[in-house]
């Protein structure tokens, strides 16, 4: 009865790893055109390099010719085709994998040749009592190779079915960096991060309050500032925004963009200060998109300040 | 026993060598290349394709600001499509991987005229096989590589390369480094 | 001092040349007094050895001297020596100017002398309980490798090396990492530890002496070689993980390729002279793949150091390449000379069953030996080809999947089944009986694996590591098996299979490369980071330009990471500095490529690569397993040593 029971988990066991093996042989899930163009960058050769890849290399032309694979696999090419396109331009040399012609041939040809002696003798030394058992033996390793052979698989061979593009849609980063804000609450680079992202999801309110803890993190630093300050006004609180704004010209006079922002913000109720800040803005700089508008406007003398130029 | 080793020998070294003999009969080499296609924005943002070029001989230079002897070698090819763009040479320069204010720039500073296509990705050069720059290509009238130039160029190459391709006699060697 | 240096290297040769004749006059004398008693001959024999010895430890003395004068210099930054101001600069730390000595080739080549002299000194030392004749031919083979290596570090010394060189720095890559302290030295351990066994083996062949004892000796020092060799290859590949931001480990370049011929060819010599791995033709095996390994070592030293072959890790070429080829041959001929005159009588005739651990033993001797020429060929083809017919062939990783695969499939279903397989005969149903509760482990494991992942080969090796794990704990637990030697062995092969599975399982990676601004998200698979912020700072040597990037998974925050980019202005060189998060499945691989301050965008590579710790643990269980089977018996259990003056063995005989 044991023995019964042994014996059918024995055979159990041997199906279930039988229909493991077969169902992962036979499930050749889809392949993306990333996949499949980073298995054909695997195999070239990045011409400028020491024997690296161009899928490993950061050369520039390695980037140009990812692109290029990425480009080809994406119009459909098989990778053996793409294989033959680099190597028309860049000679044998850019395949890693030689081709099976020419002196490439013989590098395929010595392992198999090593291979076929190693077998030879071992027949021959077995000894000829055991010389049936020997190629029962060998003829089963030799299955054994040709299979793998045939099962490793070939660069990229299958062409993707509906090819994704580049970047699938937005990610989602709001709930991690909410989390990471979290874990690290005195990280003034993550908070404006969150902030970012919250006022790209339109959480304006939610954006101010993390603009705010970023000035209370870094109350010197007049570009976070100024961006909280930003972000106050999108959310209706002009008033909120000059005191930050002011706050930030007593520590730095000579910030452009918060001069502009200020000089905006004042001009309906101080119409002098606003132009006295925004000639200083034009001096400090007049590169800025803003510069010829405001300019414009100052000349103008201060009538309707340009809607552009308010956030 | 001795017999078994010598036949074993023999064997090896026939599957050897009839594997080494079966494989050296390939490799012949393709002949002339036959141009790739080269179109797009240069750097003024009008449209360029050498195939409206086709029938004329096209000098193609890969350059970019940032590589000296592209710069060394402007004003060579700029003479020499003066020289003989009357007979129909033409001069179109692929402007690999630069910026294009960095690009227009040095076109001011060598007063080029010829027109280079714009290729931020690099991804032209690959098209043509350019591993470095700078690197000259030369379509004849017939529209293959009839030469290709490892390097800067000069009058030397222009006089005894293009020259000969403009008027008529075929040089058709490739030019090694 | 450039002269004080060229004297202690000149010492070096002529003490070494000294010593190779001193131990040959030992060898001889003994064989004369083997051939006729007489005393005299005995009490020369042990004077001449004793003068060796002498020779051997002034050749070590001077080669310690002479490594510490340049070290001296470095760490003072003594610009007196050239060699000093190409290699080290004042603004380098104390430690990297230490390990500047091998960051050049003519310090490298000192250091190789030391680690030489090391190994002689000890191997002589540690013959002494053997015959006078094999210690004299041991120590004569091993001088006369150190006369070699000694003109070879005359001839590109660090004392002389002229101005011409000093604008060659070293790439930044040698001093911006650890590992590159402890890497060489212990490649070179392990490279020059195998000499001994080549000595070792020699002996046996010319003398004849190929008794236990010489087995034991070669074991032992392939053991430690091969140990040292095992943790020198996989620090290597660790270090270009951790360090060039690739991704990877392990490039089948050329360089690469030629540490681990040597330590394939040691891998089947320690399957020949283990204690129950002495069947058939073992003694011509040994000598023959002890033997080997050295003289892939010296080809190693060839192919990195003479620019033949085209590596990211080769030397400059230098015009040493013709004096290293000259070592190889020089080792070569007397090795193969030996080997093919001693066939016949070490040969075996015997036809051992098919079912035993004889069998086994010749299968994966012959499948090493297979992967090594491979290997072999991969290397060293393409650039025969390009130095014979101009063509230019490029042979690189899928070459080697391709070619490799079934080989390493055969080598571990061998390396599985050979140990439960009776020592001399057997039959299948026996064997099958022994091992079904591993096998059994092993299939439920290779189909759940299947199953799960869909990926045929990661099953197999799963199914063969559980497989492995599997017969440890069977040998472990069961008094009757469990001996030192096969736990060791059962530990070492669980490593080799885990390693099997942690390279399968990498392939499995995801890599995704992109361009965003602050605030972006690159993605791959469900991992994301998120850039959060720039930072650069200037620390002297090189600034940094660093990436904060918040590392997420799915809808969770992980932890903040800050992969950096270092510019070295000196050596006008970038190098990235990767961010690594290793996992106990996976690990994130965070590179900065690029920051671009025109447009304000990061370009990130952003790599998942599964079981990568994995492969470093596997090292380990390696590494623990050799130590297990190899650690020394306690004297008193250990067999009276047969004395020196016994009789030779009589070889050809069966074990």
């Amino acid at each position: 009865m044991r023995r019964v029971l042994a014996w059918s988990v024995a055979v159990a066991i041997g199906i279930f790893a039988i229909l493991g093996l077969w169902s992962a042989a036979t499930d050749s899930g889809p392949v993306s055109a990333e996949d499949t163009a980073r298995e054909v960058s695997q195999s070239l050769r990045c011409p400028t390099c020491a024997g690296e890849s161009i899928a490993d290399s950061s050369a520039l032309l390695s980037d140009a010719m990812r692109r290029t694979v990425e480009q080809q696999v994406r119009q459909g090419r098989s990778a053996h085709e793409i294989q033959a396109w680099f190597a028309e331009r860049y000679g044998d040399e850019v395949l890693l994998a030689p081709p099976h012609t020419g002196y490439g041939w013989l590098l395929w040809a010595a392992p198999v040749a090593l291979v076929g002696a190693a077998v030879v003798v071992l027949l021959v030394r077995g000894g000829p009592a055991n010389r049936r058992r020997w190629t029962g033996l060998l003829a089963l390793a030799a299955t054994t190779l040709v299979g793998v052979w045939l099962l490793v698989p070939r660069a990229g061979a299958p062409v993707p079915q509906g090819m994704q593009q580049e970047g699938a849609g937005p990610v989602d980063t709001l709930p991690i960096l909410r989390d990471a804000v979290d874990h690290a609450p005195g990280n003034a680079g993550l908070r404006l991060a969150f902030a970012g992202a919250l006022e790209e999801a339109g959480k304006d309110a939610e954006a101010v309050k993390a603009y705010a803890a970023a000035t209370r993190l870094r109350p010197l630093d007049p570009d976070t500032r100024y961006r909280h300050a930003f972000a106050l006004v999108r959310s209706g609180e002009p008033r909120a925004a000059r005191e930050v704004l002011e706050e930030s010209l007593r520590v730095r006079q000579d910030h452009a963009p918060s001069l502009l922002l200020l000089g905006a913000l004042v001009h309906g109720e101080d119409p002098d200060r606003a132009s006295a800040l925004l000639q200083q803005f034009v001096q400090l700089a007049p590169e800025h998109p803003a510069a010829d508008q405001v300019t414009a406007f100052l000349e103008g003398g201060l009538g309707q300040m340009p809607a552009e130029v308010l956030p | 026993m001795r017999r078994g080793k010598a036949s074993v020998r023999t064997m090896a070294a026939t599957a050897i060598g009839v594997l080494v003999l079966a494989g050296c009969q390939h490799g012949a080499d393709d002949g002339p290349r036959v141009a790739p296609p080269l179109s797009g924005l240069d750097l003024q943002g009008n449209p360029q394709d050498i195939a409206e070029l086709a029938g004329e001989v096209v000098v193609v230079n890969a350059w970019a600001s940032w590589c000296g002897p592209c710069r060394d070698e402007m004003p060579v090819l700029e003479a020499a499509q003066d020289a003989h763009g009357d007979d129909g040479l033409h001069v179109l320069g692929i402007n690999t991987r630069d910026r294009t204010d960095a690009a227009q720039d040095l076109v001011a500073e060598t007063g080029v005229s010829f027109p280079s296509v714009v290729d931020t990705e690099g991804t032209l050069a690959v098209e043509w096989g350019i591993s470095g720059m700078p690197q000259t290509f030369v379509v004849d009238r017939d529209g293959t590589i009839a030469a290709h130039r490892f390097g800067a160029v000069d009058q030397d190459w222009i006089d005894s390369v293009i020259v000969p391709l403009v008027h008529g006699t075929s040089v058709s060697e490739e030019e090694e480094p | 001092m450039t002269v004080l240096g060229t004297v202690l290297l000149i010492l070096v040769l002529a003490a070494s040349l000294t010593g190779a004749i001193v131990w040959a006059a030992a060898a001889r004398a003994e064989a004369v007094r083997v051939a006729g008693p007489s005393t005299t001959g005995a009490g020369r024999g042990r004077q001449l050895a004793k003068v060796g010895q002498w020779m051997t430890g002034l050749a070590l003395a001077a080669a310690v001297a002479a490594v510490a004068l340049v070290e001296v210099a470095l760490v003072s930054h003594d610009t007196r020596l050239n060699f000093v101001a190409m290699v080290s600069g004042p603004e380098l730390p104390v430690y990297y100017r230490i390990t500047a000595l091998w960051s050049a080739l003519e310090g490298s080549l000192l250091l190789w002398l030391l680690v030489l002299a090391v190994v002689s000194a000890l191997a002589v030392r540690d013959a002494a309980d053997t015959s006078q004749r094999s210690r004299g031919v041991v120590g004569s083979v091993l001088s006369l490798t150190t006369v070699a290596f000694a003109i070879v570090a005359l001839m590109a010394s660090p004392f002389t090396v002229d101005d011409g060189a000093v604008s060659a720095r070293p790439s930044p890559l040698l001093q911006d990492h650890v590992a590159m302290g402890v890497h060489p030295p212990l490649l070179y351990a392990g490279f020059l530890g195998l000499a001994v066994p080549y000595a070792v083996a020699l002996g046996g062949l010319v003398t004849r002496q190929m008794d236990a004892a010489w087995a034991a000796r070669l074991r032992r020092w392939t053991l430690v070689s091969w140990i040292l060799l095992t943790a020198g290859i996989v620090l290597g590949a660790w270090w270009s993980y951790a360090v060039l931001g690739w991704g990877g480990y392990w490039a089948w370049d050329p360089v690469e390729n030629a540490s681990l011929l040597p330590w394939l060819t040691a891998t089947a010599v320690l399957h020949t002279v283990a204690p129950r791995a002495r069947v058939g033709a073992w003694r011509l095996w040994a000598a023959g793949l002890a033997g080997a390994s050295f003289v892939l070592v010296l080809l190693a030293t060839f192919l990195t150091r003479s620019g033949f072959v085209e590596s990211i890790h080769a030397f400059t070429t230098s015009p040493l390449g013709p004096a290293l080829l000259v070592i190889v041959v020089a080792a070569l001929v007397p090795w193969a000379v030996l080997v093919h005159r001693r066939r016949r009588e070490l040969g075996d005739t015997s036809t051992p069953s098919l079912v035993s651990r004889s069998t086994a033993l010749r299968v994966n001797r012959t499948l090493l030996v297979l992967v090594t020429l491979v290997v072999l060929v991969g290397t060293t083809l393409p650039s025969i080809l390009l130095a014979t017919t101009g063509e230019r062939l490029s042979v690189g990783p899928p070459w080697y999947h391709r070619t490799l695969a079934p080989l390493a499939l055969l080598l571990l279903v061998m390396m599985v089944l050979g140990p439960w397989l009776p020592v001399r005969t057997g039959t299948w149903r026996s064997t099958a009986r022994r091992m079904r509760l591993p096998a059994l482990a092993g299939l439920t494991c290779l189909g759940a694996v299947a199953l799960i992942f869909s990926e045929v080969w990661l099953a197999v090796s799963a199914g063969l590591a559980a497989f492995a794990v599997a017969s440890l704990a069977m040998v472990a637990s069961d008094r009757r098996r469990r001996d030192r030697l096969a736990v060791g062995a059962w530990v070492a092969h669980t490593g080799i299979a885990v390693a099997a599975v942690a390279v399968l399982g990498g392939g499995l990676g995801t890599v995704t490369q992109e361009s965003v601004p602050v605030g972006g998200t690159v993605t791959a698979g469900e991992t994301t980071v998120t850039v959060i912020g720039l930072d650069g700072r200037d620390e002297g040597r090189r600034s940094v330009a660093a990436a904060q990037v918040a590392l997420g998974q799915g809808q969770e925050f992980v932890t903040v990471v800050e992969p950096e980019l270092r510019w070295y202005e000196t050596e006008r060189t970038m190098l990235a500095g990767p961010q690594i998060r290793s996992e106990l499945l996976r690990d994130v691989y965070v590179t900065l490529l690029d920051v671009d301050e025109e447009s304000g965008l990061v370009t990130l590579r952003l790599a998942v690569n599964p079981l990568v710790s994995w492969l470093w643990t596997s090292a380990g269980i390696m590494i623990l397993g050799a130590a297990i089977a190899g650690w020394p018996r306690s004297r008193r259990a250990a067999p009276a040593r047969p004395s020196p003056r016994s009789d030779p063995a009589p070889v050809g005989q069966r074990a």
